[in-house]
């Protein structure tokens, strides 16, 4: 198995072409554009681009803007501002601390994007950096490129005719980091996925929902490079790859079979059949040698048809592996096969719609049908959430990219690249190692760093006379443990918590209800009562009743403790848990 | 190319460079689509792979004449409209030919039957003179004759002084319309398209018979606007909707689906043949006054033999007049100049609103020096009056730059012609 990682970046800097905020918005827009976008006479005979432009033909593209955070760059009003040095500059950090070479002279260029996702009809992009590489587990996988584009707009509706996008993320900095397909298995791509993440986390980058984007591509031994947008996390990445893999092996099966069934090309003549699907007139198309291989598990390649359809436009796409259904009994399939002349091992597809769309679908569904007689098609899928992808189009050909002509050149001077690496953030992996240092295990090394939050870490344990495994787990844990008194976590009430605990007021374990209490204002009440004879009393009971304590029944000795005084039992229990733990 | 350097190896394009670029680089194309440039320093070998990469065709499409279509001219002059890039160099090619344009707005050919059609020059229309406005002039009126309609495509910066000299020189019933593009054709997004659909919308179809500029009326593609020739400017530099009516209302707005509303009186098509007038005195000069403006080069033109001067005033139309040091008054060589027989009319550079030549003791000075306040005439479209009136040898220029020819002028202010 080969796997190839594609990531996308946020950077955390006002936006790359103007000085306009990186800040994505839901408040109601201040206004709204409406633009179409066509192809232009170089581009119509890239066929990408054409059929792209085929989707987008006669579309409205509206775009929703806010005066106050967004200009006339975005809007394709003003040609680009230079380009933003803080995010050229935080490039080349990620670029030497993923071992890259940074280019000399940076061109921005565009490419061309038709689907409206930017209003001047073309993505502004530059190469930063080539040819670098991480250390993994399992050998060294190659970084070949770092990109530095704009992110593009943020679709927010589609309908038949109109498509809406907002120009909030348009412009944001994106650093596009792309690995050689050294990556050997799924776990492998966790692994390389958690690397590259965790040297972003240390450079000015966005942190939340939708600032990281992972694409993977995956090959199976003679399967073929599919591209997989929009991987969630490192988990779903793992269940991607493997999917992936697993369905790719299917599509082999199924073109084996074909070789094996004698087929070597679906002819694919459409013809106009006598039943009605949905009660609309009906074409069909037969699909030699394609009888039970079109349907059945996650991996049916009845799915794709479906979605190919979808992208014409075009729905209600039945194959005979779901049949008979639809209202469609054993006669009508029967008299299908026979007006499209099916023999016992040929199958077919029908779809109801007009004739045009029909041709026109039938005639992409064919041709899929005589790239599974040769393996499997290279495509560009979606991630679903559950692992398995969907068709999303035909993998691009080379990408249409000629220079902004409106800006110049940068030159990566000796002085700009000495400065950056004087500034360069620690690498993550010296991080850990000084981590491992204080007692911290790599695993929760890895997550403070991936959550954003070690350099807060390192400032606290500065800070606090504490054990910097207790910082640590305060820091992961207590967003989580606060929730159920429906609390947000402030810095001063852990930075307070911190204090009592240096102080040995409270314990580790106690430290979210003593948030609890903080927030009702009854900070003091709380560590009053903690201090009170509450100490001795729970001495006395530990030391009258040493069997319950061997026997660890904590509940029981803190029944005992509130008979005798006025407590928090939750309190008594932690202080109870922690004296028996020490002993 | 294959180049070897310090640092690594790169295969790609070897491209042409910019003059601008440091010449301390090199371009190449990578494979992957990507431009950069290396350091020459850094070179230790380059080796030539292949042979010449031929650069990008633009397919051209024939021009097909329907029947029953509106038949309209298409006159091609340059601009951005017409520029194209290099899809592989980035270099902006500027033979854009109308076959081209045509052939990147195939609509085009579905609502008008484009039977003339003559690409004069490509010129960016900063390098235009009154000269070319002459030919443009010629041509329209030549087209004019055979068709209902003619488009110019121009570039924007000056478009609004051709719009003027059309005003004046093709005295015509039929529509006029000049457009162009305020974005690059190279691009999806280009507003080239769109206007020129709506600019053949009003030559081949409207009930306008005057000279006009068709241009966006907001920043979506979905309304146009088509403003009077002698009553427009570009108002902006880089907006779609950079052109903007100037005392006056636009004339009609035009909707992406061809629908057209009325916004203000116009002039009513009618199929007559066009006259023109096309000559164009070019001893004329356009100058502009200012706190610290040196009243001298008003002497600097009458020595080269000028014949005529429109200064762009303040406020009402003023110009330095009674200030503390004698010599920065203007009113002693306006009044010089008006001796010699040099007409002088002012307008002024609040743009809006018309002068006025008594409110102020200072106006009245400079009127009885013998400068004419030009009423609420655009400086720019004084200026190209000035010229034409001045070329014919048996006007009166006051009684004539004060008569109205094509709507330049007005004796109603109306009060919604203020920033639309």
């Amino acid at each position: 198995m080969k796997v190839g990682l594609e990531i996308h970046q946020q950077l955390d800097t006002h936006k790359l072409f103007c000085s306009c905020p990186s800040l994505i918005r839901n408040d109601e827009p201040h206004g709204r554009i409406v633009r179409n976008l066509r192809a232009i006479a170089g581009e119509l005979g890239d066929v990408d681009i054409a059929a792209q432009y085929e989707q987008m033909k006669g579309k409205d593209i509206i775009y929703e803007f806010y005066e106050d955070t967004n200009c006339l760059v975005e809007l394709d009003e003003e040609p680009p501002h230079p380009l933003n040095k803080e995010a050229l500059k935080i490039g080349l950090q990620v670029a030497l601390l993923l071992n890259m070479e940074p280019v000399e002279e940076i061109h921005v260029m565009r490419k061309t994007v038709i689907d409206g996702s930017n209003p001047s009809g073309f993505q502004r992009t530059a190469l930063i950096a080539r040819n670098g590489y991480i250390n993994t587990s399992k050998g060294k996988v190659r970084i070949s490129s770092l990109c530095l584009e704009e992110d593009a707009a943020r679709k927010i509706s589609e309908s038949e005719g109109k498509v809406v996008y907002r120009v909030d993320r348009l412009g944001i900095p994106l650093l596009e980091i792309r690995t050689e397909p050294d990556i050997k298995d799924p776990e492998h791509a966790k692994e390389t996925a958690k690397l590259i993440g965790m040297v972003l986390r240390v450079c000015k980058v966005k942190r939340g929902i939708g600032t990281i984007r992972q694409d993977v591509n995956v090959s199976i031994p003679g399967g073929n490079r599919v591209e997989i947008k929009g991987a969630q996390d490192l988990r779903h990445l793992h269940l991607l790859v493997e999917k992936e893999g697993r369905r790719q092996e299917h599509i082999l099966k199924i073109s084996r079979e074909l070789r094996k069934r004698g087929i070597k090309r679906v002819r694919g003549e459409v013809k106009k059949v006598s039943v009605k699907l949905f009660g609309r007139e009906t074409f069909g198309v037969k699909l030699e040698g394609f009888k039970g291989l079109i349907g059945g598990g996650e991996f049916r390649i009845g799915k794709d048809f479906s979605a190919m359809a979808k992208n014409l436009g075009y729905q209600g796409v039945v194959h005979c592996d779901e049949l008979p259904n639809y209202g469609l009994g054993k006669e009508e399939v029967k008299r299908i096969r026979e007006e499209l002349n099916c023999e016992d091992k040929d199958g077919f597809a029908l779809i109801a719609a007009d004739e045009r769309g029909a041709r026109k679908v039938l005639k992409e569904i064919v041709k899929r049908a005589n790239q599974y007689i040769k393996g499997v098609p290279r495509d560009v899928r979606k991630a679903n959430p559950d692992g398995t992808t969907s068709y999303l189009r035909p993998m691009p050909g080379e990408a249409r990219m000629y220079p902004e002509t409106d800006l110049e050149p940068v030159v990566i001077s000796k002085e700009f690249l000495e400065e950056v690496k004087r500034n360069l953030p620690e690498h993550p992996k010296k991080i850990l190692k000084r981590y491992e240092e204080w007692g911290i295990h790599r695993g929760v090394g890895e997550k403070l760093i991936l959550s954003g939050k070690f350099k807060r870490f390192e400032k606290l344990v500065e800070k606090y006379e504490v054990r910097p495994t207790i910082v640590a787990d305060l820091l992961l844990s207590l967003e989580h443990l606060l929730k159920k008194f429906e609390l947000e976590l402030k810095d001063e009430w852990l930075e307070k918590a911190l204090k009592a605990i240096e102080e040995g007021k409270i314990t580790k374990n106690l430290v979210p209800e003593f948030i609890y209490a903080i927030s009702k204002g009854k900070e003091e009440e709380f560590l009053e009562e903690l201090s009170q004879d509450l100490g001795e009393v729970i001495e006395e009971v530990l030391r009258e009743n040493q069997e319950l304590v061997s026997q660890g029944r904590i509940e029981k000795l803190v029944g005992l403790v509130l008979r005798r005084v006025r407590a928090n039992p939750k309190v008594v229990y932690e202080i109870i848990k922690g004296r028996i733990k020490r002993s | 190319m294959r180049v070897r350097t310090k640092k690594g190896v790169f295969e790609g394009i070897l491209l042409p460079r910019s003059e601008f670029y440091s010449k301390d680089f090199v371009s190449i194309k990578l494979k992957d689509g990507y431009n950069i440039g290396i350091r020459k320093r850094e070179i230790i070998e380059m080796k030539r792979l292949k042979k010449k990469v031929e650069l990008e065709k633009f397919p051209r499409r024939r021009i097909k004449v329907r029947e029953g279509l509106p038949e309209i001219g298409l006159v091609a002059t340059g601009g951005t409209i017409a520029s194209r890039l290099d899809y592989l160099t980035g270099g902006v090619k500027m033979a854009f030919s109308p076959e081209e344009i045509l052939f990147a707005v195939p609509e085009l050919q579905e609502m008008v039957s484009i039977k003339e059609m003559r690409l004069l020059f490509n010129l960016a229309s900063e390098d235009m003179t009154p000269r070319e406005w002459v030919k443009i002039a010629r041509e329209v009126g030549r087209q004019l004759k055979k068709v209902r309609g003619a488009i110019v495509t121009h570039g924007t910066d000056t478009m609004h002084f051709t719009s003027a000299a059309l005003s004046f020189m093709v005295q015509t019933s039929k529509p006029v319309v000049l457009t162009g593009a305020q974005r690059s054709s190279d691009r999806g997004s280009s507003d080239a398209f769109s206007n020129l659909l709506a600019a053949a919308r009003v030559a081949g179809y409207s009930d306008l018979g005057e000279v006009v500029v068709v241009f966006h009326e907001g920043l979506g593609d979905d309304k146009f606007f088509a403003l009077r020739g002698t009553r427009v400017r570009k108002m902006h530099t880089e907006r779609r909707d950079a052109f903007r009516p100037i005392n006056t209302p636009p004339l009609l707005r035009i909707y992406k689906d061809g629908r057209m509303e009325p916004l203000s009186e116009y002039e009513k098509f009618k199929d007559e043949k066009p006259k023109v007038d096309a000559r164009f005195e070019e001893k004329v000069a356009l100058v502009k006054v200012y706190p610290g403006s040196d009243p001298g080069i008003l002497d600097y033109y009458a020595e080269k033999g000028f014949k005529g001067i429109i200064i762009e005033g303040t406020g009402f139309g003023h110009v330095p007049t009674q200030t503390l040091r004698r010599k920065d008054s203007w009113i002693p060589k306006v009044r010089k100049l008006a001796k010699e027989g040099i007409f002088v009319g002012v307008t002024s550079q609040t743009i809006y609103g018309r002068t006025n030549p008594l409110v102020y003791r200072n106006l009245r000075l400079l009127s009885k020096a013998g400068a004419v306040h030009l009423e609420d005439m655009l400086s720019e479209v004084a200026y190209v009056k000035l010229g034409w009136v001045l070329a014919h040898k048996d006007w009166d220029p006051k009684e004539m730059m004060l008569r109205n020819f094509a709507g330049e002028k007005s004796e109603k202010s109306e009060i919604g012609g203020y920033l639309i």
